[in-house]
């Protein structure tokens, strides 16, 4: 065997760690947009218009590059930021450099000077909800109406109580009071541009949310939330004990296929002469 | 045509004294490692009895050989479907308990025990858990009616005997049984070969043989499913199958297989026929009746020039086709046609035949007076202890007159050769019996010199292997200098 | 969080190509030098009774399972679509649980057998014991995945299968996977293991799976004196 295994394998570890080229602008549009705006209000996170004015720079590289931490050591800014967001913590964003946040804190002063930056938030309707709404973005959560731009279900990973017999997935949190989690629809809404949880991000960075797909979803939790629900943690006891019964039909139904498969010649002879003679 | 060459082997039961000497001398080359010690390539079992493994006959049990259905030749255990889905658990493959667990005995206790009031002994111990174990079958149990009633009783021959016949069988005043040394049957239509996943069973198109490629066995087990005769054998500790190979590697030294150079009795005959290949599937597919004369028909006559030409025009060698002319076993199968295939309805065609056996009976009895002569010539071959219907359905698929053809053309060269030596037999009632089966005085002195009279060179007729032209031959051996060496050199070792 | 990032950065982005590249060459080497060792090594022949229990369970188990897996790499906007209602998506993770039950049924009763039967202990090496410990962890967490982690079909083609062709890609991307439930992170790094394993066991009996077997005429004859098989 000579090195070249060897050498591609080092290769691809730097690249694992290494931040990939990317532009400031694109980047904060995948990771930050979910709960930050430039100049819309404030969604889970604070508008970030003018937030070099607010703390210096070296605070703001600091806090981006792992927020936790500088919760955790007391930071008396860090810790009025965390009551403001109800206590939603900032997730740590995956490729974040030193040169990135300086990159993004540049973007962010040059956003703020502008009369209406790009980052301003989605504008999303203020109508209220109609059962059509709900009807529709109940479609989009079990998946019955396919997502845009290719994205799995929201069942996939989620549940809400009593949307289905054995319920939703659980990979991801359960979603029935999302709504009042989120303080409403326009933090949702926002949420939901571009989710900012690392599983999230990943799934729907490619495949992300289209607006007229995100009224209905927020709708549909506004109801979730509304309605409560029955809890339903016997949901996946029943589809365990399906599993099991179906796996002991499996069984018989082999036994039953192979019921004339060879078992003894000899020792079956010996005993039942032995039988007879007794 | 396509003429091929086969090794072929004829076994006269009439002269089989059961001594198991060939047994032994197989196990002691072959099969005297880890994981065969209870193969048995060759074994000799006593007729009436249930055989090694336990009524191996029993094909509604063990479920081996051929079948016809919609004029097609399947296997009875496998198929290309059920391969798929019987690979992980083969339905028919019996277990190490239909043959025996293999066993040594303690004897380093004999001179270890400690000092006692009692003879220390050595107790039988597993030779795979090395533990302590009771013997409850072995691989001739039943030797010389031994395990009766249970084994005897329960031979799968016996289907078809009038319960009477049964109870004359075991009378036990006279209780009669023969020998039936078996090995590979070296099949034209070999089932374990057709069964076979791997592809790693094949046989040798020079000479017929039929072998497992240990390198490309993977353990599937079909091939002892498919046998018949169940003389495939599985490795337990290599997790490979394995078979006769009818010592290949002294034929090919021109020296006759082990087991045929140490019989006692001179009771094996081996040499090469031709015989044509592209009949083989028709042949196998004929009514049961009509198995035993087809299977005659696809041995070739050696001596016919257009058959020579196309031995010749498909690459036989003229050795090769020079000892299929003085070939034993074209004689008896062929010329003569007093050796049979055993259990020819399995539809593999085997090219073991056997000379079905008289013994004991030379005379009929009645009120307890042996009579030698009887005006009604045959008779005691129809009256004979051991019924004819059993020997039919071990050696003509149920179908008695291939049996009694073969019967009556040996009683007759007895006769014969009584009329000749010791003269109290008339010799014209020696020629009339002669004729009535379907033989003449010339015939009779040629059946009975190879039967009693036979040299070493007479019963083993080796065709060259010509070895010298195989394709690796034309190998370089400085190629492999200072290399592995040729072929499979190193210990075969079971798998991790 | 640094251990944890690191730790991450080895059983997601270093273990797998470790795998690999021990994978590909010791199961070439072992089938050049050895393919007298790759067989099936059943047992079948000692003990065939409990042997139906334990292997036909476990292999048709393991086998529909696999193939799951399999299908969401790579098919994943396949599945998605055939998941996209509800009672398809129930359906498909029904049978997947059941088939996850054969197969742990199956193996464990396969292991007893081993454990209990004197002559099949005693064809059982080291590597064997190993091996089934793995399988067992394997399997069994795989069904926890299924139960607490619901609705693997679904989020495997959205998440794992992504990370999956990133290693492939040699561009290993660990959000997702990072973030997983710890549960789900064991069965990835199990299989690994069981990879990596994999051409030191018995294992190796899946390449030689008897597809020819097929299309070949049912007799076979060699002849060493031509060219030609």
């Amino acid at each position: 065997m000579n090195c070249k295994p060897l050498f591609l394998f080092a290769c691809v570890v730097l690249a694992a760690s290494a931040a990939r080229g990317q532009d400031a602008a694109d980047f904060f549009r995948q990771n930050c947009v979910s709960c930050h705006t430039v100049g819309g209000g404030r969604l889970t996170g604070p508008d970030l218009k003018n937030v070099t004015q607010r703390q210096s720079r070296e605070w703001l590289i600091e806090f981006i590059m792992n927020p936790q931490a500088v919760i955790n050591r007391g930071d008396p800014y860090a810790q009025k930021l965390l009551q403001e967001a109800r206590g939603v913590v900032m997730p740590p964003i995956s490729g974040m450099t030193r040169e990135r946040a300086e990159a993004l804190l540049a973007l962010l002063d040059a956003e703020s000077q502008l009369p209406k930056s790009q980052f301003v938030g989605l504008q999303m309707s203020d109508r209220p909800f109609t059962p059509n709404d709900v009807a529709l973005g109940r479609a989009i959560f079990l998946g019955e109406r396919p997502l845009a731009n290719g994205g799995p279900a929201c069942l996939s990973c989620h549940t809400v109580k009593a949307v289905a017999p054995l319920g939703g997935g659980r990979l991801g949190p359960d979603l029935t009071r999302v709504y009042e989690r989120l303080q409403g629809r326009k933090n949702l809404g926002a949420w939901l541009v571009a989710p900012a949880t690392p599983v999230m991000a990943t799934t729907f960075k490619q495949h992300a949310l289209q607006p007229e797909e995100i009224l209905p979803l927020v709708a549909f939790f506004e109801d979730a939330a509304r309605q409560g629900g029955q809890d339903d943690s016997a949901a996946r006891l029943n589809f365990f004990l399906l599993g099991l019964g179906g796996a002991a039909l499996a069984l018989v139904a082999m036994d039953a296929v192979w019921r004339r498969r060879f078992r003894s010649v000899r020792r079956a002879l010996v005993e039942n002469a032995r039988r007879l003679a007794r | 045509m396509n003429v091929r060459s086969q090794v072929a082997m004829v076994f006269h039961l009439d002269k089989c004294i059961g001594c198991h000497t060939c047994s032994i001398a197989c196990k002691n080359i072959w099969t005297d490692r880890k994981g065969t010690e209870y193969m048995w390539w060759n074994n000799v079992e006593t007729k009436p009895g249930a055989g090694f493994p336990t009524q191996w006959e029993n094909q509604d049990k063990y479920n081996g050989g051929w079948e016809v259905g919609n004029g097609k030749l399947k296997l009875k255990s496998t198929s290309k479907e059920k391969t798929v889905f019987n690979i992980f658990h083969n339905p028919h493959m019996p277990t190490m308990d239909d043959y025996y667990e293999p066993w040594t005995y303690d004897y380093q206790h004999l001179f270890n025990a400690p000092e006692g009031p009692d003879q220390p002994t050595a107790r039988p111990i597993s030779m795979i858990t090395g533990e302590l174990i009771q013997i409850e079958s072995g691989p001739n149990w039943d030797d010389d009616l031994g395990g009766s009633p249970i084994y005897a009783q329960n031979d799968p021959n016996l289907k078809g005997l009038t319960p009477e016949q049964q109870a004359q069988l075991f009378a036990v005043e006279r209780l009669v049984f023969f020998y039936f040394p078996r090995i590979c049957n070296h099949c034209l239509n070999p089932a374990c070969v057709a069964a076979c996943p791997s592809g790693a069973l094949y046989k040798r198109g020079e000479d017929g043989i039929v072998l497992v490629d240990q390198n490309r066995c993977r353990g599937w087990r079909a091939c002892i499913a498919a046998c018949p005769y169940k003389k495939m054998f599985y490795n337990w500790n290599t997790g490979k199958s394995e078979k006769c190979i009818l010592c290949f590697p002294r034929l090919e030294a021109g020296q006759a297989p082990a087991c045929f150079h140490s019989c006692v009795g001179r009771i094996r005959y081996l040499g090469n026929v031709l015989y044509d290949a592209s009949r083989i599937e028709e042949v196998a597919k004929l009514p049961d009746e009509e198995l035993v004369e087809g299977q005659r028909s696809l041995i070739l006559d050696p001596h016919d020039p257009e058959v020579i030409h196309e031995a010749r025009r498909n690459g036989i060698h003229d050795s090769v086709i020079e000892t299929a002319q003085r070939s034993p076993v074209y004689k008896f199968v062929k010329v003569w046609k007093i050796a049979l295939p055993p259990h020819i309805e399995y539809r593999t065609l085997p090219m073991l035949f056997y000379v079905p056996p008289m013994a004991p009976v030379m005379a009929n009895r009645s009120d307890d007076v042996v009579n030698g002569v009887s005006d009604d010539l045959f008779h005691d071959i129809e009256q004979s202890r051991v019924p004819m219907k059993f020997l039919a359905n071990l050696f003509g698929a149920g179908h008695e007159s291939k049996v009694r053809y073969a019967l009556r053309k040996q009683k007759a060269v007895r006769w014969y050769r009584r009329a000749l030596t010791v003269g109290d037999v008339e010799m014209s009632t020696a020629e009339r019996m002669l004729r009535e089966a379907d033989s003449s005085p010339e015939e009779a002195e040629a059946i009975y010199r190879l039967t009693s009279l036979c040299t070493f060179e007479e019963r083993f007729v080796i065709p060259p292997m010509h070895r010298e032209e195989a394709i690796q031959m034309l190998e370089d051996p400085l190629e492999h200098k200072q290399s592995v060496g040729f072929g499979f050199m190193m210990a075969p070792r079971r798998g991790m | 969080m640094n251990t944890a990032f690191y730790l991450d950065q080895f059983l997601f982005a270093v273990l797998p190509y470790v795998v690999a590249i021990a994978f590909i060459p010791a199961t070439v080497y072992r089938y050049r030098a050895r393919g007298f060792t790759y067989s099936s090594l059943s047992s079948q022949f000692l003990e065939n009774q409990q042997h139906f229990w334990g292997l036909v369970p476990f292999h048709y188990g393991i086998l529909v399972v696999t193939l799951g897996h399999l299908v969401a790499f790579f098919l994943p906007q396949q599945l998605l679509a055939w998941n996209s209602r509800p009672l398809r998506l129930y359906v498909l993770e029904i049978s997947g649980l059941i088939f996850g039950v054969l197969s742990l049924v199956g193996l464990a009763a396969a292991v007893m057998r081993r454990l209990t039967h004197g002559k099949v202990y005693r064809v059982t090496s080291g590597p064997d014991w190993v091996l089934f410990a793995l399988l067992l962890l394997q399997i069994a967490s795989g069904i926890g995945v299924a139960v607490f982690h619901p609705w693997g079909s679904s989020w495997f083609a959205s998440t794992v299968t992504p990370y999956l062709w990133s290693l492939v890609k040699l561009n290993p991307d660990l959000t997702a996977i990072s973030a997983s439930p710890l549960l789900v992170k064991l069965h990835i790094v199990n299989a690994y293991l069981v990879i990596g394993l994999f051409p030191f066991t018995r294992l190796v009996h899946i390449l030689v799976i008897p597809n020819p077997y097929l299309w070949r005429k049912p007799q076979v004859v060699r002849w060493y004196g031509r060219q030609h098989a």
